[in-house]
């Protein structure tokens, strides 16, 4: 070893180290410099925890004022986080005998994932005030149980025909993980509450009410170090609605009734089985004409919206979701889609006139009802028959309105047919003539106008889109068919449209706005839930929520004057298709539209009936309603639905105790 | 170009004697205050005032009511270090050679009887001395000095007839030490004083394949160490939380080199200022203080000062290798390389492990990190450098 060679080993060893140190340095600017600002995101998220404790939700009023929803406290018992094992096992062994519940279910509720790491863990709500008294008076033996009272969900409105409005309110529940999704950024937990339907999810930023969030600075055992910011609680908006709680009962009473009594009767289409009618279900909503406000709205049948303020138990949950009981938590008005049968008439009638399928003082506007009209080629004769083959005679298109004349509305729609197919009414299929495809298809066009075929944008969720036919839908759904005959536009299928059957689809919710046009003068209005926004105060307005105009319908005064006679007469005249269901009545004058839609068999028929209040107003200020009524499986409308749309109607005059609803005698559609 | 010790004289020197026939002169104090590395000292003294901030940055949440406890204990820690250093400086470390055997004897001992039950377990490792008023030694932070002025004596000893058996006997009287340290399950103490056993053999002039073979037998043994499972799981899933992914990169074992990690990149270029860094008051990382001190410089010194911290250290190891090469003789010279050794690589893998290019071992950072024997250690071994850097033309 000489001294050189000793040197020379230094030298390389100073220079490994040198190498080193530079590593060192190299990768002390790679982590402070070059990507400093990706790591700051991940310390700021390490040091900070946003904490939110809801804010007390907002009242529903009706439009009288009265609360229909409001909150309660209730008692409510939590655990705190931390707590340490031996404490936690005393917890959790007392509590499982003072709830009557066993360790392991308390255990498992403890560590359950889905709740945040920095709120108490909930345990039970909803307990006897005693159950609450019994844990603060024995702290020793709950270490770390916080017994609290939080507010929930009241429904003060009690019926004996269930809770008002389910369909209409909705109800509030936790909030999961679709929520959070939907509502990004608004500090929903999954302790908060969140309106699931109706009023409460429509307004569900009205009537939230605003969190208190706590931004926390913690430590590295998430102690809290300080607050670095505090936004204190708000109480939610209280919202008015355009519902009147009295009518609404009516509606949800009369409904009920008129149900209950069609399932006790014999259906006459199944004269060999001695089968009842069915009933399954059945909606009623009531609008204000002139705005387009719902005052009423049912379906049946209906659930507890109470059982849901505290989370509802999955088998009551399932049991609601039940085929067999015919999907309580289904809105009929809104979400329910039907053939609207003669109540489509309407449509039939405005769009004859406008398109000159039926001329007044001409022989096109009359024709003799003999029972059935035959179309078709002479080997291939295609009768078109009203129910029962009743013959009306040689009718008008009022009168036909009024005794609801199938014959004459196939008649139309072959008139429209012979539009469609060569441009002139009533020409033969299979003419070589150029057809009107515009004036052809005026039911359709006329129906669209008045809102059919789409959402009315009521805002209550899932609302159904109903269907308005014409050749392009049936290419469309009979894509596959082998038959190609499926995928052209038929005599047939204009008759149908004539008379709102075959594909014709509608809401409940459709037609009452699209008559609510009719009477109105010709403006359609999106249904309106609510007319006012209070401050949580209860007295100072924070915002008026408008009528929310859709559209002007260019509907001539003389196409009204030609067809609301049959509308009257169809209530008022002896021979008026729903005037059984209104003897003796009195009050505002009532027009009205019955219908019987056909179902595919075994399906009985829907029963509808639309009932106009006040259709020919003395004074624009004068109130004017649209009542729809329809029970699903229940022959016909005249029989049903008319006598439970005139309870509602004796309930919207001001009779403080309508009469029960009495089934009519039978009459034709 | 450093003056050699003059071979000749203890060319015939009997066997068994150590010590030189020649009376050597004693530097007086005033000579050797102006001949002392005040370079060296300066670069010590810096670091350890960024320490000493550092420590009360970390710690002085950590003690209810006393924020300053940690950095009070260290002080006192400090004042014994100088004190021992400057005894140190004063004796002529030739005369260290004499104490050779006993350094050896004193070391394995003092790692002999730590796990009796005169030692102490602190967190799990039973690797203390327990002192009066809570003060702890830990024999393993001495073994570094220990073990180097051990084995610097043997080799320089033995420096004509280092063969192959000869490497063998200096291996095995390192082993045991070495063995005594692993029974605590300090592995990054052991990684250190293999470092420290290389350092000295390279600079004492073993040959270049015995080195290779020594390197490889040292990987050996800590893959021996790590695969014959003489290391609980803890310690191996700290090891390899470097080459963790995704995840598991941010849990478990390898939250402590996430969080300090991050710690140091959030310091940026200027750094959050001095007692600003919400991490390090947070105390987000575990084992701030100690072995992660260097985290607490990144949050609130920045680039800037992190790299001065280095750069202190650089000039450190400067001043030692400088040291190393203007030695007047063989011993001071391998002294000076184990010093080297042990300081390099403590220095690398810390500070490495704290900016996750290097496994999670227990090791602290020399002059910075909360711990008296580390310090105590620190400050003799480079006041030992000083000793031979003084008497250099002496």
């Amino acid at each position: 070893m000489t001294e050189g060679n000793r040197q020379l080993r230094l030298t390389v060893i100073g220079g490994i180290i040198v190498a080193l140190f530079f590593g060192l340095l190299a990768r002390l600017w790679f982590l402070q410099v070059a990507s400093s600002s990706s790591y700051a995101a991940e310390t700021t998220a390490n040091r900070t925890r946003v904490v939110t404790d809801p804010g007390a939700r907002g009242s529903i009023l009706d439009a009288r004022g009265t609360i229909v929803v409001s909150n309660r406290l209730i008692t409510s018992i939590e655990i705190q986080r931390g707590l340490p094992l031996s404490q936690l096992k005393i917890t959790e062994k007392n509590l499982a005998k003072l709830l009557n519940t066993t360790q392991t279910a308390i255990s498992k509720q403890v560590h359950n994932p889905r709740l945040t790491a920095y709120e108490p863990i909930p345990i039970r709500t909803d307990l006897p005030y005693d159950t609450l008294v019994s844990i603060k008076e024995r702290p020793q033996s709950y270490p770390g149980v916080i017994a609290t009272q939080r507010s929930v969900r009241v429904y003060p409105y009690a019926s004996p025909y269930g809770d008002l409005a389910p369909h209409l309110l909705g109800y509030v529940g936790s909030v999961n993980a679709h929520d959070a999704k939907v509502h990004p950024g608004e500090h929903y937990t999954p302790e908060d509450v969140i309106g699931k339907d109706g009023v409460e999810e429509v307004f569900e930023h009205e009537l939230r009410g605003n969190p208190h969030i706590r931004k926390l600075e913690v430590d590295s055992r998430g102690r809290i170090v300080q607050v670095l910011s505090d936004k204190p609680a708000t109480t939610g908006n209280d919202v008015q609605l355009t519902m009147d709680s009295v009518i609404q009962n009516e509606a949800q009473v009369a409904l009920k009734q008129g149900i209950t009594e069609v399932q006790g009767m014999r259906d006459q289409n199944f004269k060999n089985t001695l089968k009842n009618f069915a009933g399954s279900g059945g909606s009623a909503v009531v609008l204000d004409a002139r705005n387009g406000s719902v005052i009423a709205l049912a379906s049946w049948p209906t659930y507890q919206v109470s059982k849901f303020t505290s989370g509802i138990p999955l088998d009551q949950y399932q049991a609601l979701a039940d085929p067999a009981q015919h999907y309580p938590l289904l809105d009929r008005v809104t979400q329910g889609q039907y053939p609207p049968g003669s109540t489509f008439k309407l449509m039939t009638a405005i769009a004859a006139l406008e398109n000159g399928a039926a001329v007044p003082n001409t022989p096109s506007y009359t024709f003799n009802d003999k029972g059935c009209v035959v179309f078709g080629s002479a080997s291939n004769p295609q009768p078109f028959c009203n129910a029962n083959k009743t013959p009306h005679g040689i009718v008008d298109l009022a009168h036909a309105i009024e005794v609801s004349s199938d014959v004459y509305f196939y008649n139309l729609g072959f008139r429209f047919f012979g539009l469609w197919n060569c441009g002139q009414p009533g020409c033969p299929q299979g003419a070589t003539k150029q057809g009107d495809k515009v004036r052809g298809y005026g039911i359709q066009n006329t129906a669209k106008s008045f809102g059919f075929g789409r959402p009315t944008g009521v805002g209550l969720p899932q609302e159904a889109f109903g269907r308005i036919p014409d050749l392009a839908f049936k290419i469309k759904v009979n894509q596959s068919n082998p038959d190609p005959y499926t995928r052209s536009w038929l005599p047939g299928d204009s008759a149908n449209v004539a008379v709102g059957q075959g594909d014709v689809l509608t809401t409940p919710i459709q037609l009452a706005s699209a008559y609510a046009a009719f009477i109105n003068g010709g403006t359609l209005y999106s249904p309106r839930l609510a007319s006012r926004v209070f401050a949580p105060d209860g007295k100072t307005v924070v915002r008026d929520l408008p009528p929310q105009e859709v559209r002007k319908i260019p509907l001539s005064p003389q196409v009204r004057a030609e067809i609301l006679p049959g509308l009257v007469g169809a209530v008022n005249a002896t021979d008026g298709t729903a005037h059984p269901a209104f003897q003796g009545y009195t009050g505002l004058p009532v027009a009205g539209k019955t219908g019987t839609a056909q179902q595919p068999p075994p399906t009985e028929d829907t029963s509808w009936f639309v009932g106009l209040v006040n259709p020919l107003p003395t004074s624009p200020t004068d109130p004017q309603y649209v009542v729809v009524v329809n029970v699903e499986q229940a022959g016909f409308g005249g029989t049903v639905a008319a006598p439970i749309a005139r309870r509602i109607i004796d309930a919207l005059n001001g009779n403080p105790s309508p009469a029960p609803v009495q089934i009519a005698p039978p009459q034709t559609d | 170009m450093a003056v050699s010790y003059p071979r000749q004289r203890w060319a015939n020197a009997p066997a068994g004697l150590y010590a030189p026939t020649r009376k050597r002169r004693v530097l007086p104090d005033a000579d050797l205050t102006m001949r002392l590395d005040w370079v060296l000292i300066a670069a010590c003294a810096g670091i350890v005032t960024i320490g000493m901030l550092m420590i009360y940055s970390s710690s002085r949440t950590l003690v209810g009511g006393d924020p300053s406890y940690y950095i009070k204990r260290q002080g006192l820690a400090l004042a014994i270090g100088i004190a021992i250093g400057i005894a140190l400086i004063r004796i002529d470390y030739r005369k260290l050679r004499d104490y050779s055997l006993l350094a050896y004897l004193a070391t394995v001992v003092s790692l002999l009887f730590v796990l009796s039950p005169m030692g102490t377990r602190v967190k799990g490792h039973q690797a203390w001395y327990g002192l009066p008023f809570g003060f702890q030694l830990q024999p393993a932070e001495i073994a570094k000095f220990g073990l180097v002025v051990a084995l610097a004596g043997y080799v320089n000893e033995h420096r004509d007839e280092i063969d192959a058996w000869r490497l063998i006997v200096i291996v095995g009287l390192a082993l045991i030490p070495i063995g005594l340290v692993q029974l605590q399950g300090d592995l990054g103490t052991n990684i250190v004083l293999i470092f420290a056993v290389i350092g000295i053999f390279a600079v004492a002039g073993v040959p270049g394949r015995y080195l290779l073979v020594l390197t490889m037998l040292g990987a050996t043994l800590i893959f021996g160490v790590i695969s014959l499972g003489l290391l609980k799981q803890y310690q191996l899933d700290r090891l390899t939380t470097v080459f963790a992914t995704g995840a598991k990169a941010k849990q478990g074992s390898a939250y402590n080199q996430n969080q300090s990690k991050q710690t140091i990149a959030v310091g940026g270029l200027a750094g959050r200022g001095l007692f600003k860094g919400f991490q390090t008051r947070l105390g987000f990382v575990p084992e701030q203080q100690t072995d992660f001190i260097f985290t607490a410089v990144g949050e609130e010194l920045g680039f800037i000062g992190a790299a001065t911290l280095l750069a202190l250290f650089a000039l450190v190891l400067w001043r030692t290798w400088r040291t190393a090469r203007l030695a007047p003789d063989f011993y001071g010279s391998v002294v000076c390389a184990g010093i080297l050794a042990v300081f390099a690589f403590q220095i690398f893998e810390n500070v490495g492990m704290t900016m996750g290019i290097m496994p999670v071992t227990g090791i602290p950072l020399p002059f910075m990190s909360y711990g008296g024997s580390s310090l105590i250690t620190s400050c003799a071994s480079i006041a030992l450098v000083n000793s031979v850097y003084a008497r250099r033309f002496v």
